[in-house]
């Protein structure tokens, strides 16, 4: 094989690119991007893929199409075509439980755990009447049903939810054949009948009880299903795939699982600790890799299926508020005029910023999309941990380490997602991601050069050595390093540590300062020494820390903002620092 | 020539909706049957509600101990206020009780939660056809599919169910902000249209003077989640109970309402209208529309390509809301000010400027 042409198929846009074996091996060479269309009136997501390779055609000048053909790809010219996908968007589910506040409330729970929006939760206490339930479940066209309640061989009332799951026979967006699935993780007694109740309307899958007894939560199961289904039976059926399915002869990845394969390589063959973010319309996938004690490579994944910077971003808005958005931006806007730039995005998802000020204010968004879909990455990943822990000798055991990815001990963070990888200056992508994670330490920041983690993780399927060439050659993209001491809020001195790259003092971190520094040498030993006994730069709190680092294009910067960043935050001083204004 | 997306504004089309009852019932009409608007189409007997009474945890009991102080029956008929379980204190002193939260029949009395249930009266529900047109098909026991013929509009953002009305275009510049002072005293049933981002006293008298719907170029964010009482999060909407249904043609902030848009409400001033807010911004895409049923043919217009000539509507900032006209298609990258680097369209505005735009900015009318 020589050439291998691939396409991520994504909530807003189409990105169709070209990998050719060259003399000096695998190389990305062409690229282009049309709108998605899974809307209507296309409706049809081959026509946006069509457009990518019109695109991409029409920018390299080389022909990778054959208009005669219903399977357009030159066959001639390309020895293969693959896919990925997101263009179901987020996931939007509907729960259900008996009582509001117990079984409902811990459903909604396992589905926001997994990412999903919860567009409405049913119980026999929600203030509606039965028709008005049945009429909004139709309405609302959940991807996906989560029901659940009664603890096991406790209430069985949610047959009822059944019921109403039945005579609401809800259509799933996609798919007009499809039935719509349903997990039930209630009472296990009732498990049989409601698969009996729903078997003509829906499709049935079972987990553990979410809530087996009044003490605990059991949440992981259905979580995991949750995800399992929505990748299977909702993303699968949008418009235009089945076409598109005959174009390839390898399975559409999903375009989460793509990337992360391609992190788990990255992780695994660098044997570095990684945050990857991909940040998309609809959605924000929080990727990460560190090594645990044993060794073991732990590798966590998160949707937060809500955050995304262009269906969702009226979320993000609502999420983290309007002064937290505007923190970011370096000059002065009115919030009102803010709040309608936002909801102009949300309502026509495909446009781009065309001038520095629109630019920036998504950009002001992004950083809080990250930082929400951090923590919630965090938090589910702790959370993940904790429950592992959950044995009598672990109780025991109070020195039993707890293991989860360390922010103070990230090696590298990796951006993706038109957002970051498309930013037109590449210190943009830095300040966002430095910003929005909040990254302590020292933290090697790098994109993804212009998205294409989701083409080299399904190119994986067919070629890892293709892959891991075109990653570490094309895709990867090292921009710099963030050096970010982190103190006690009663630290007073003006200076917080002190930086040293290949055993010359380059500077030092300067409280509440933020400073670029660009070495010669790109590949170097930076060594940081803490002022205090009280300041952490690396694992041991007042201890000096240092390791090997590739410098990237932008530098070294040197950001002496205690975390979390204080406010008020003066962006226009940080953009001036580095040479943004 | 690439497509780009637009969205529907057709003065004349046929369209089929399928119009269906939630659950299964009886379908009133048959097929090739011409039906009204109002008219309804199918119905059926719902089960009341059921409403649960939570007996053990009011008294105090654990859930086996229920049916000790249960004093009804299931499949008992009882009225509202009936007493459902009484439990006498030590000595027959403080005796504590519960009664029924509705009227209806008991419909089960668990031990496994406590709780007493009592399903109300069957309620009934009526489907309407919401559209004029022709039933082409019935769906048996669910509802029909209705052929439509007439103006077809969309527009970008709505919110509110369905409603039907008369079309009322206000006395008002298309790029003028809607005050209470245009509102008529007497809307009642009508569907105002025109202007551009009202205030949240315009809307609140349009709807407190009995109009259904609202079109008008532009919300703002502010009197949008103060008009619905919340802050909208996700663009998932048509299920809100307004009374006034409320659709923007252009978007958020104040835009002028599209001209072609308003020249076709104008021209069907006085007629009826359906219309609905709901708008799903995701994959398989629901926009808000306009249909007004008519007979005057109008040849279609040409598919939705961008090419030199075509008509164009600019929907991001700094040109946000204008219209142009395409004077070039430049093949390769351009940059543009915020610093990218992307196929852009050449466009001179009705106002005579020339602007260079990303052609996924723009919109073909």
């Amino acid at each position: 094989m020589k050439r291998i042409l691939v396409t991520d198929c994504g909530s807003t846009t189409t990105k169709a690119i070209l990998f050719e074996k060259l003399s000096q091996g695998w190389r990305m060479t062409g690229r282009g991007e049309a709108p998605t269309t899974v809307e209507s009136p296309v409706a049809d997501v081959t026509v946006g893929v069509r457009n990518a390779f019109e695109e991409l055609e029409a920018t390299t000048h080389s022909k990778v199409t054959d208009g005669a053909s219903t399977v357009p790809i030159a066959k001639e010219v390309v020895d293969m075509y693959l896919s990925t996908s997101s263009a179901g968007g987020g996931l939007q589910m509907a729960v259900g439980g008996i009582v509001k506040d117990r079984s409902a409330k811990t459903a909604a729970r396992a589905a926001l755990g997994a990412g999903a929006i919860v567009l409405d939760t049913f119980s026999f206490d929600d203030g509606r009447d039965e028709f008005e339930r049945i009429e909004q479940l139709r309405q609302i066209r959940p991807d996906i049903f989560l029901l659940a309640g009664g603890t096991d061989g406790g209430g069985v009332q949610q047959v009822e939810l059944a019921e109403m799951i039945r005579a609401a026979a809800p259509q799933p967006r996609f798919g007009e054949s499809m039935s719509l699935p349903v997990i039930y993780a209630g009472n296990t007694v009732c498990s049989e009948e409601i698969k009996r109740l729903l078997s003509q309307t829906s499709t049935v899958a079972c987990a553990q009880n979410v809530q087996p007894n009044l003490e605990n939560e059991n949440l992981k199961e259905a979580r995991d299903l949750v995800h399992e289904l929505f990748l299977t039976h909702v993303m699968s059926h949008a418009p235009g795939y089945k076409k598109l399915l005959t174009w390839t002869p390898k399975p559409i990845l999903p375009t989460p699982s793509a990337v992360g394969n391609m992190i788990q390589e990255f992780a695994n063959r660098a044997g570095v600790t990684v945050l990857c973010a991909d940040i998309g319309g609809a959605t924000t996938d929080i990727f990460s890799a560190y090594k645990k004690l044993d060794g073991e490579i732990a590798f966590s994944r998160t949707v937060s299926a809500n955050l995304g910077m262009s269906y969702s971003i009226g979320n993000v808005l609502a999420q983290a508020g309007i002064e937290k958005i505007v923190q970011w931006l370096p000059y002065a806007i009115d919030r009102q005029d803010v709040k309608d730039r936002i909801r102009n995005k949300m309502i026509r998802p495909t446009t781009i910023p065309q001038n520095k000020e629109d630019l920036w204010l998504e950009q002001a968004v992004c950083r809080e999309a990250l930082r929400l879909s951090y923590e919630h990455h965090l938090y589910l990943t702790q959370e993940t941990s904790k429950r592992k822990r959950g044995g009598i000798a672990d109780i025991f055991n109070q020195n039993t380490s707890f293991e989860h990815l360390d922010p103070m001990m990230l090696d590298i963070v990796i951006g993706s997602g038109g957002v970051l990888s498309h930013a037109p200056r590449r210190i943009e992508a830095v300040l966002m991601m430095v910003e929005g994670f909040g990254l302590q330490g020292i933290t090697e920041i790098a994109v993804d050069s212009v998205f294409m983690l989701p083409h080299l993780g399904v190119l994986a399927t067919v070629s890892p050595e293709a892959a891991y060439e075109i990653f570490e050659h094309d895709c990867l993209i090292r921009l710099g390093v963030s050096v970010v001491p982190v103190y006690p809020k009663n630290f007073s001195g003006n200076e917080v540590a002190t930086v040293f790259f290949n055993e010359h003092e380059i500077g030092s971190v300067k409280r509440g300062k933020v400073e670029l520094i660009k070495p010669i040498a790109k590949i170097g030993v930076l060594k940081i020494i803490p002022k205090s006994s009280q300041i952490s730069v690396g694992r041991e709190k007042g201890k000096p820390y240092e390791r090997e680092v590739q410098v990237g294009s932008e530098g070294i910067l040197l950001d002496g903002r205690n975390r979390p960043i204080q406010q008020p935050n003066n962006e226009k001083i940080i953009f001036e620092s580095v040479g943004m204004l | 020539m690439t497509l780009v997306p637009t969205l529907e504004l057709k003065p004349y089309t046929t369209i089929r909706k399928k119009r269906e009852l939630p659950v299964e019932g009886i379908v009133h009409v048959k097929e090739n049957a011409m039906v009204n608007a109002a008219q309804c189409i199918a119905s059926a007997k719902l089960p009341g509600s059921l409403y649960i009474s939570r007996v053990s945890d009011e008294l105090g009991l654990s859930h086996s101990e229920l049916s000790q102080v249960t004093l009804v029956e299931e499949g008992q008929s009882v009225n509202e206020g009936a007493l459902l379980a009484k439990k006498v204190g030590l000595f027959g002193l403080f005796s504590s009780e519960v009664r029924a939260p509705k009227g209806g029949i008991i419909e089960f009395v668990s031990e496994a939660s406590g709780h007493i249930g009592i399903r109300g009266e069957p309620k009934s529900l009526e489907l309407l056809a919401h559209i004029p047109g022709k039933v082409v098909s019935v769906i048996p026991k669910r509802g029909v599919e209705i052929e439509f013929s007439g103006a077809f509009l969309q527009g970008v953002f709505g919110v509110g169910g369905e409603k039907v009305g008369t079309l009322l275009t206000l006395d008002i510049s298309s790029g003028e902000i809607v005050r209470p002072d245009h509102i008529p005293e007497d809307c009642g049933g009508r569907i105002l249209c025109g202007g551009c981002a009202p205030t949240i006293e315009a809307l609140k008298k349009a709807s407190a003077n009995g109009a259904v719907g609202f079109v008008t170029g532009s919300l703002t964010d502010h009197v949008l989640n103060t008009y619905l009482g919340y802050e909208l999060s996700v663009a998932v909407t048509g299920n809100e109970k307004l009374s006034m249904s409320v659709i923007a043609t252009e978007g958020f902030g104040i835009v002028s309402i599209g001209e072609r848009f308003l020249e076709i409400l104008k021209k069907y001033s006085g007629r009826e209208a359906s219309l609905s807010g709901a708008t799903q911004v995701r994959a398989g895409a629901v926009r808000p529309e306009v249909c007004i049923a008519h007979t005057d043919v109008i040849a279609p217009s040409s598919v939705n390509e961008l090419e030199i000539g075509s008509r164009v509507r600019i929907v991001r900032y700094p040109y946000f809301g204008e219209l142009g006209t395409v004077t070039g298609l430049p093949v390769d990258v351009q940059l543009v000010e915020s610093g990218a680097k992307v196929r852009v369209a050449e466009i001179e505005t009705s106002g005579g400027k020339r602007a260079v735009v990303p052609r996924t900015n723009i919109e073909v009318l």
